[in-house]
């Protein structure tokens, strides 16, 4: 049986028509063709699936869609304003990060998630946020720099152009 | 695989309405991270999800001297609710050492504890909290000791048409300690866990609380060990011939994480370093 839920994917509203079983992010992949978040383990023991729901980090393959009605979720897609980068995405860019890649949205989004909750997040903070999201090419150090750099202010939100 | 069916009661009245009306069909579904991965990998699949989310069951408060804590409350909102972390800290460190921060968002501590894991972490410290369960179907409310909730994994003694509504804790004046081991610090289950509580007048022990899980089938108490410590002067050795007895109630099975030869052994090891951070008898670094 399918059942209508409507709610935000970066700001704006969707309906869709779904199973009960319908993960998050199977609807975010298949249905609006936004791929930002991954499918790694399906079990949300990878995190590279992290999205933000109501500005927090949650893993979007254990989120059932009909759940969140009317909630805001924000994806990878929904970081960058404007085309310009969003500061831990300049600092993930500039400090070479990624590796492969592929766990790179969810990191993205679980340090989001640590720093709408807390801008002056140490490092022990840092590491705990990132804890449910692994990278097989093992860079998490360079992660945890970038957050750090991200935190001590040296990519700065006054660079984007609000208007 | 089945589709299935989907509830989202508004109420809680609503809620024991319609599981009163579905019986065994109904699966709960509250904050889904365990249940989603047995959906996910097809596993499992639930003739009905009702959802309890919008029910009104999510808060902590206090009466009088209890803390409520709501079934639906997420982790994350027991790791940062001051109430809990200044009269029931081992709960808090407990969550602290759940999961991870994403997981602990969603997840909720009646989920925790319904799935009757033995290895549920919030189990152990609400068993030496004393913590008691409200359930409620549409016939009334029943309140008892979470010890009497837990069968085997799985298993609770909760009814088709029942749920839990809240979790509530005693105040009183303690010291405690929650330790736990796994394969790394987050994101693993436990391979042994241990809470202890302890009730100290003038070094005399008035009250001792051991539990550990990961150990039997479900989350156990420790009574041969408590009633040992119980009206003693508590030293480091007596936490030590305390842990050896608590030791021999942990009846391990080998899974995934460890085996039960070293579940075995590991159990009293634990015990003995959770008494002594309760008392703050030495500082070394262990192992959590």
């Amino acid at each position: 049986m399918k059942y209508p839920v409507s709610f935000y994917i970066n700001g704006v509203q969707y309906d869709f028509y779904v199973t009960p079983a319908t993960s998050l992010l199977s609807l975010l992949r298949k249905d609006t063709h936004m791929t930002g978040a991954k499918e790694g383990c399906n079990q949300g023991d990878c995190g590279s699936c992290t999205v933000l729901l109501d500005g927090m980090a949650v893993k979007a393959c254990l989120v059932p869609a009909l759940t969140i009605a009317g909630r805001h979720v924000i994806t990878v897609e929904g970081l960058a304003v404007n085309g310009k980068l969003n500061p831990l995405q300049q600092a993930f860019y500039e400090m070479g990060a990624p590796q492969c890649g592929y766990c790179t949205p969810g990191f993205l989004m679980a340090a989001q998630g640590l720093l709408n909750k807390n801008p002056k997040a140490g490092h022990e903070e840092i590491v705990e946020a990132i804890s449910g999201n692994l990278c097989r090419c093992t860079g998490y150090y360079k992660y945890i720099q970038a957050i750090e750099a991200v935190v001590a202010g040296k990519f700065a939100k006054e660079e984007v152009d609000d208007g | 695989m089945k589709e299935g069916f989907y509830e989202a009661p508004q109420s809680l009245d609503e809620a024991l309405e319609v599981l009163d009306r579905l019986q065994e069909k109904a699966t709960i579904l509250a904050g889904a991270t365990d249940i989603m991965p047995r959906i996910n990998d097809g596993v499992f699949s639930p003739e009905y999800l009702v959802y309890i989310g919008n029910t009104g069951l999510t808060g902590i408060r206090r009466e009088k001297d209890s803390i409520i804590i709501g079934a639906t409350t997420t982790l994350t909102q027991i790791e940062e609710n001051s109430l809990i972390a200044q009269h029931a800290p081992v709960l808090t460190e407990a969550v602290r050492n759940m999961a991870g921060v994403s997981i602990r968002n969603m997840g909720t501590i009646g989920g925790n504890i319904c799935n009757a894991s033995p290895a549920a972490d919030t189990a152990t410290p609400l068993l030496v909290l004393d913590a008691e369960v409200a359930v409620m179907s549409r016939r009334g409310k029943r309140i008892f000791p979470i010890d009497e909730f837990f069968y085997c994994p799985g298993k609770t003694c909760l009814n088709p048409n029942e749920m839990i509504t809240e979790i509530i804790l005693p105040i009183k004046p303690h010291c405690s300690a929650f330790l736990k081991l796994g394969q790394r610090k987050a994101e693993v289950l436990s391979i042994v866990g241990v809470s202890v509580k302890l009730v100290n007048e003038n070094g005399i022990c008035k009250e001792a609380r051991i539990a550990m899980g990961s150990v039997a089938p479900r989350p156990i108490r420790c009574c041969k060990a408590e009633a040992f410590l119980t009206g003693k002067e508590i030293t480091p050795i007596l936490c030590h011939e305390a842990a050896v007895i608590a030791g021999g109630a942990a009846k391990p099975i080998d899974d995934g994480r460890a085996t039960a030869w070293y579940r075995k052994r590991l159990a009293p090891v634990m015990v003995e370093r959770a008494l002594k951070k309760a008392m703050g008898f030495e500082e070394e670094e262990t192992a959590t």
